[in-house]
């Protein structure tokens, strides 16, 4: 007990210098914290006022308050004929099937790369980790011109192209896996379970809390990235694409205070999304090194 | 086993009809295997030779090729051009400025990786306020980029409150224009990555050093080892493998190192990177044009020119011995 003690008092001990440090990193991130929630409640603010209040003060209080404009975005903000309601749907399904099919994707490559031996299984790994690697830079035009010949422009058959089962995803998966103990498959066996049923009545219930959070890191991913609609889907604009193409279309039909309002909208679900799961995002992600 | 004579050839014959009963049962079972791994992994499979083999096939090929008098030829037209936009005279090309702000931004992104390492660490280490920061450090990464540069763009505007302190600072009542002039713009397009930056790899450092045993630390503690030795004697050689494959893919980025390029100038005043260059070539231009050929040869040129570096980093990362914990 004395010892126990005795150890405490010596880690508890910090000296005046490491203090100041503690200090100093602190204030640091308390002014960056500050410009994030600042910027973001500016943003709120100037979605409750008239375009030209918001064009002659931007940094000032409403001259009079507008809550109206966070439900005349839904019709106000329109792009390539499609309203922001038919963006939420575009990014709805985008979201949905992209973020399973890429997860699973991956998980499932991951499993068999872990758990059999198989011809060609090397070779998979040794694929992963060049692809991860080596950036093929400017690979747009080809890819563009690909994704035309499959009749993937402006259609939903585009989430086929997120079922691969390489990348990050894989890792992480290879990992899990790797962890996971074969006594549980091999009891599954011995009671006469086949590989799809240990597969999906006992692997992947093993993994829903790694999943959970890739599923939900891919979401906020794809919710917020405006580069795939606005190349291949351009009639079929996600909410983020269509944001950005409002704001650049608004020197014919300037908005601002829409611009905004529609802005602080798209940002709630990937807030919520984080919120319920962060936690278990710090708990299952983590990459560790690949070497080969 | 014992034998009986007059009953071996008899047991003998048994045997090998057992022995053939488990030879089928076993290419069953092989057969089964194939089957249930072809049916999970077949068409990642067929993605991949499709939207990765064939895909970087075609740019190779396309980056040789030109559309010309209706048909098209075989030429070394757009590697020529690519030549002449370095290395020809005249004023500076788009290129030119796009590869000079590409090293910008990749430097940038080396100096932002300790910093994001030590901004992790700090949290790790329970810095006053830091559940308050675990959770405000989240939005950088959360919120799109169209919400911050729709933010950002205000706050740097001419009426924004950072071109007010800086006429105020300068003395003058001419308004900047930050983002519209190339004097400032690319710095201040690298002044939002750096806004955005200093949580970067915040979530994967979390997950990682969230693993080290305490005890480890606590050993260290007990032998009066300060915070800096801490870090890097002890917390750095526990997580390497986390920051040697960030540190990996960073410098693999080296040529893709691009900031919201986009969103904040579309690469207007002297803001171009190599890869918005790419995408300006592909972004509403018609996919029979030529400038298709032109980006994907500029995308090999710099894919060959990044292989070296990604071959001899991963041959320095690959002698570093992991610490087994």
């Amino acid at each position: 007990m004395g010892f126990k003690t005795s150890r405490r008092n010596k880690i508890k001990q910090r000296g005046g210098g490491e203090i100041a440090v503690f200090t100093v990193a602190s204030v640091i991130f308390f002014i960056f914290a500050l410009t994030y929630i600042v910027a973001f409640l500016w943003g709120v603010i100037a979605g409750f006022k008239t375009h030209s209040d918001l064009i002659l003060n931007p940094f000032s209080f409403p001259e009079s308050w507008h809550p109206e404009n966070y439900l005349d975005v839904f019709s106000l903000l329109e792009v390539n004929g499609v309203n922001m309601l038919g963006m939420v749907l575009n990014s709805f399904w985008l979201v949905a099937g992209g973020a399973t099919l890429s997860v699973f994707g991956a998980t499932f490559m991951a499993y068999a790369v872990t758990k059999f031996d198989f011809f060609g299984k090397k070779f998979l790994v040794v694929v992963n980790i060049i692809i991860m690697t080596l950036p093929i830079i400017g690979a747009l035009p080809s890819r563009y011109r690909l994704f035309s010949a499959f009749g993937f422009i402006n259609s939903p058959t585009i989430l086929l192209a997120y079922f691969g089962g390489f990348g990050a995803f894989n890792l992480y998966m290879c990992a899990f896996f790797r962890g996971v103990s074969p006594t549980y498959s091999e009891a599954a066996k011995i009671d006469g379970a086949n590989d799809f049923v240990i597969l999906f009545r006992i692997m992947l219930p093993l993994a829903k809390g790694i999943l959970t959070a890739l599923l939900i890191m891919e979401a906020v991913s794809i919710w917020n990235d405006y580069n795939t609609a606005l190349v291949y889907m351009p009639k079929l604009p996600t909410l983020a694409t269509g944001i950005y193409l409002f704001n650049t279309e608004m020197t014919y039909r300037a908005r601002m205070d829409i611009l905004m309002a529609a802005t602080i909208i798209s940002a709630l679900p990937p807030m919520i999304l984080y919120g319920l799961g962060h936690k278990s995002i710090l708990k299952n992600v983590s990459l560790g090194g690949i070497k080969g | 086993m014992k034998r009986f004579n007059g009953e071996s050839e008899e047991m003998d014959n048994l045997k090998a009809s057992e022995a053939k009963i488990i030879n089928g049962q076993k290419r069953k079972r092989a057969a089964m295997k194939y089957l249930f791994i072809i049916s999970i992994i077949g068409f990642q499979l067929v993605n991949f030779v499709i939207f990765y083999v064939v895909q970087n096939f075609n740019s190779i090929i396309m980056a040789f090729q030109l559309k010309k008098s209706g048909g098209v030829i075989w030429t070394f037209e757009n590697f020529s051009r690519i030549y002449n936009a370095f290395f020809g005279s005249g004023e500076k090309s788009e290129l030119m400025i796009s590869l000079t702000n590409t090293f910008r931004f990749f430097l940038l992104g080396l100096i932002m990786f300790p910093v994001s390492f030590v901004t992790s660490y700090f949290m790790y280490k329970k810095v006053a306020g830091h559940n308050f920061f675990r959770l405000v450090f989240f939005l950088p990464s959360i919120l799109s980029a169209v919400v911050w540069t729709t933010l950002y763009k205000e706050i740097v505007g001419p009426e924004g409150p950072i071109v007010k302190l800086l006429m105020f600072l300068r003395n003058t009542d001419e308004p900047m224009l930050l983002l519209a002039d190339p004097k400032h713009a690319i710095w201040t397009v690298m002044a939002y990555s750096v806004w955005m930056g200093i949580a970067g790899n915040f979530i994967l450092y979390g997950g990682a050093l969230s693993r080290i045993p305490p005890e480890v630390i606590e050993a260290g503690q007990l032998d009066g080892i300060g915070w800096f030795k801490e870090m890097t004697h002890v917390i750095v050689p526990l997580i390497f493998p986390t920051i040697g494959m960030l540190f990996l893919l960073q410098l693999t980025g080296i040529f893709t190192a691009s900031g919201q390029i986009l969103l904040l100038t579309n690469g207007a005043f002297e803001t171009n990177t190599i890869l918005f260059f790419i995408f300006q070539n592909v972004y509403n231009v018609p996919e029979t044009s030529n400038q298709y050929n032109y980006a994907s040869a500029v995308g090999i040129v710099f894919t060959l020119l990044t292989i070296p570096v990604v071959f001899l980093v991963r041959s320095l990362l690959n002698r570093i011995e992991d610490v087994q914990y």
